[in-house]
């Protein structure tokens, strides 16, 4: 009996340890509800490229992503997730299961580059660091030029969660005249480290969309019909108005004259229509108005949207100013669309942008969304 | 029976050995509670817990410790053989009994969840509908008619199998695909490279393998297909996880969609998302509660239903329970979706019938011990009163 056990058992043991079946046939066949999309004959890098498992950052291959509205496009590093923009993430990434990568444009100085540093530095436990050591900076580069670039470790502490120890934020920050560019990497300090090689290369990587000047420019050169659109704006501008390539942020820009007018567009609320309408009023040496007074603005209807006109004059020092230029007007629109402003802006001297008043409240009412039509 | 035998029944039905197995399994549970904190939750139950041995480092000294699947087995066998066989059959004993038997259908359950279910999740974007769930680190390999219209029907490559192709190559083949397909270097998390990389090359693509990473659901599987069909042809290419589009065989006119993808599990009903709720704490984004409308569809019928977390939906063998949402990052506006944890445990409700048994059981043995005491103390008042 007993022997008759051990057989038993040796035997089991034996059947499990047989070498596997390695000729085989299908281990089930089962009914699946239908294809949710055709299935496409695509070639590899189509099938790896949309998430990046090249590890050339400058492969040809390499997305470019970017929503269509968006004034930017970058590629996409390896392994890096792109998600639905949203708000002030113009480009917006995960990276592991709690890295995030995300990219922001404010108008102006965004609340400047050492402030933003000791905010990023506060964010990790740091200490506020003074502005000769934010100048002293390593740079990464980014639009064609060079941006701050910072590196931090500590006890990540983001908007209403708990600090996260062992945490790493690599951040780009680049202020030009007109807007500030921030790329914001954080996550565990060890993948920001690895990460650090694609988070460079995707600044690198990020340029001005040339879709909106070349489309603008297409539509309005050949005939005195001189409508346009570009990112999913269209308008009609009077023929008197020499259209330029928009360049920079600007959508579109037009001249008259000593006469200067462009469109531009940022996601989100671009910064808000307050602290943008004040700083145009700072442009011209004015008092900026308070939120009330900004409230109390004239509207003009922009797509469908009320937005406040500012209509002032006073000695100009805004961008591309070499010193202050007496009696210059401003007209300038803020209009909140949902999840992107669009910014309308005339200047030149009083006199000149006076008699361009009525193109100007046409040229707005012809502003339209392309999407609608 | 021979004196080894009894000394070994002896030891094996014995209080003692009870005792020595719950302080291993106590054991278990402290060591791989801590090693979960760097190992993560997957590794460390594989490791301590559905096994038969273990090789804890403990200080830098390996110590070697009986798995949970040893533990659990000799201490059913320790509660069958001396707390159902070997025990005095009495009144007195009815209790302790009824306990045991209680805790074998806590053990059995344990058992059966550990061999006989499967859990996975379910993601859903409002408005969206789905009959299948997906697992969260278990692989498959499917073949289909690419060209299909209407339901699908797949042959599978289960993980299991995918396993055999690490260190070797499977080949799997069947009458009604037109190719015998060829698999090797399945690696449990890789990515397609360019680069150099011990692999080899696939066209001008290789694996490139990572190191595994402790949430086994964060890994992303790779592997090498070859189709090679009956006229000769050859074609070879890599599945990887996250590929955005199956790859396709074309075999004459026909073509086939070879998939690398997590095991997908299909329900006896589909759950369609009408609307994810999400409460937050006054002034901050930290949600304080979330749950799901959703319409369960089982044929022509349609029920509304609500899944909020500890409110699971049960039906037909599984429990669907609201787990998470996301994208974690989301701002007011943005679309949202919800997450299910989805289990199928044909043993869901034993430890519920395992616990009204031992309460039973409790009762009858407090119960015993009580009267007991009682005529105890009345046999001593009566001897003091000297009736």
């Amino acid at each position: 009996m007993v022997m008759r056990n051990w057989c038993i058992a040796c035997a089991l043991v034996a059947s499990a340890c047989v070498e596997p079946e390695r000729d085989t046939t299908y281990a089930e066949r089962r009914v699946a509800p239908a294809l949710a999309e055709p299935v496409l004959s695509i070639s590899d890098a189509q099938r790896f490229g949309a998430r990046g498992p090249s590890t050339r950052p400058d492969a040809s291959s390499g997305p470019t992503q970017s929503s269509p509205e968006s004034p930017l496009s970058w590629k996409s590093p390896p392994g890096w997730e792109e998600r639905p923009s949203s708000s002030m993430r113009l480009a917006n990434f995960s990276v592991g299961a709690d890295a995030e990568c995300y990219l922001t444009i404010l108008p102006g100085t965004g609340g400047g580059v050492v402030g933003n540093v000791n905010r990023w530095r506060e964010q990790i436990g740091l200490e506020a660091v003074s502005a000769e050591e934010v100048a002293a900076l390593p740079r990464v580069a980014l639009l064609g030029t060079e941006a701050y670039l910072v590196e931090l470790e500590g006890a990540f502490k983001g908007m209403g969660t708990e600090a996260k120890e062992g945490w790493g934020l690599r951040g780009a920050i680049l202020g030009t005249d007109r807007f500030t560019i921030f790329v914001k990497f954080t996550g565990p300090a060890e993948l920001v480290s690895l990460e650090a090689e694609s988070f460079d290369a995707f600044c690198a990587s990020i340029t001005i969309r040339e879709e909106a000047t070349s489309s603008a420019s297409s539509s309005t050169s050949s005939s005195s019909t001189s409508h346009g659109s570009a990112s999913g704006i269209g308008w009609e501008a009077p023929p008197e108005w020499v259209m330029e390539p928009g360049g920079g942020m600007r959508l579109v820009t037009f001249r008259r004259g000593g006469v200067e007018l462009y469109l531009t567009v940022l996601g989100g609320d671009g910064g808000g229509v307050v602290p943008n309408i004040q700083r145009w009023v700072e442009q011209l040496g004015l008092t900026p108005p308070t939120a009330a007074e900004v409230a109390a603005l004239p509207k003009v209807e922009v797509m469908g949207v009320p937005s406040p006109l500012l209509e002032a004059t006073g000695e100009y020092t805004g961008m591309g100013a070499s010193g202050a230029i007496p009696d210059t007007t401003m007209y300038g629109i803020v209009c909140l669309l949902p999840e992107r402003a669009v910014f309308v802006k005339m200047l030149g001297p009083s006199a000149e942008v006076l008699a361009e008043r009525e193109r100007f409240t046409a040229f707005v009412a012809s502003m339209h969304s392309e999407d609608s039509h | 029976m021979t004196q080894l035998g009894k000394k070994l029944w002896e030891l094996s039905t014995s209080y003692g050995t009870a005792c020595v197995l719950l302080i291993f399994l106590f054991l278990l549970t402290l060591f791989g509670t801590l090693e979960q904190v760097d190992h993560g939750l997957y590794a460390v139950q594989k490791k301590y817990f559905e096994s038969f041995f273990v090789l804890h480092e403990f200080a830098g000294v390996p110590l070697p410790l009986p798995g949970g699947v040893l533990c659990m087995g000799l201490l059913s066998w320790n509660l069958v053989a001396g707390g159902l066989i070997r025990i005095r059959k009495s009144r007195a004993t009815a209790g302790v009994i009824i306990v045991h038997i209680g805790m074998l259908v806590m053990f059995a359950a344990g058992l059966v969840k550990l061999t006989a279910s499967d859990d996975g999740y379910l993601r859903l974007y409002e408005g969206e509908s789905s009959e299948e769930y997906v697992s969260y680190y278990l692989w498959e390999v499917a073949v289909f008619d690419a060209d299909s219209k209407g339901e699908v029907s797949e042959f599978l490559i289960s993980d299991e199998q995918l396993k055999l192709a690490e260190d070797d190559s499977l080949r799997v083949s069947h009458d009604l695909i037109p190719f015998e397909l060829e698999l090797r270097h399945f690696r449990e998390n890789a990515r397609p490279t360019r680069e150099s990389s011990p692999l080899p090359l696939a066209g001008e693509w290789r694996l490139l393998e990572l190191e595994r990473e402790p949430e086994a659901e964060a890994n992303i599987a790779g592997v090498y297909a070859t189709a090679r069909s009956a006229t000769g042809g050859e074609q070879t290419a890599i599945l990887w996880g996250l590929a955005e589009s199956p790859w396709v065989v074309e075999i004459g006119e026909r073509r086939w969609g070879v998939v690398l993808r997590h095991k997908r599990y299909r329900m006896p009903f589909s759950i369609h998302l009408d609307e994810f709720i999400k409460l937050e704490h006054p002034g901050t984004d930290i949600p304080s509660e979330f749950s799901s409308e959703v319409t369960q569809g089982k044929g022509s019928e349609s029920l509304p239903l609500l899944i909020r977390m500890n409110e699971p939906l049960r039906d037909e063998g599984l429990v669907l329970f609201q787990s998470s949402w996301g994208p974690s990052n989301a701002r007011p506006g943005d679309r949202l979706f919800s997450v299910f944890s989805v289990v199928r445990n044909p043993s869901d409700h034993w430890p519920l019938y395992s616990c009204i048994i031992i309460g039973v059981g409790l009762l009858i043995a407090f119960t015993e011990k009580l009267i007991k005491y009682v005529k105890a103390q009345n046999s001593q008042r009566a001897k003091e009163a000297g009736v």
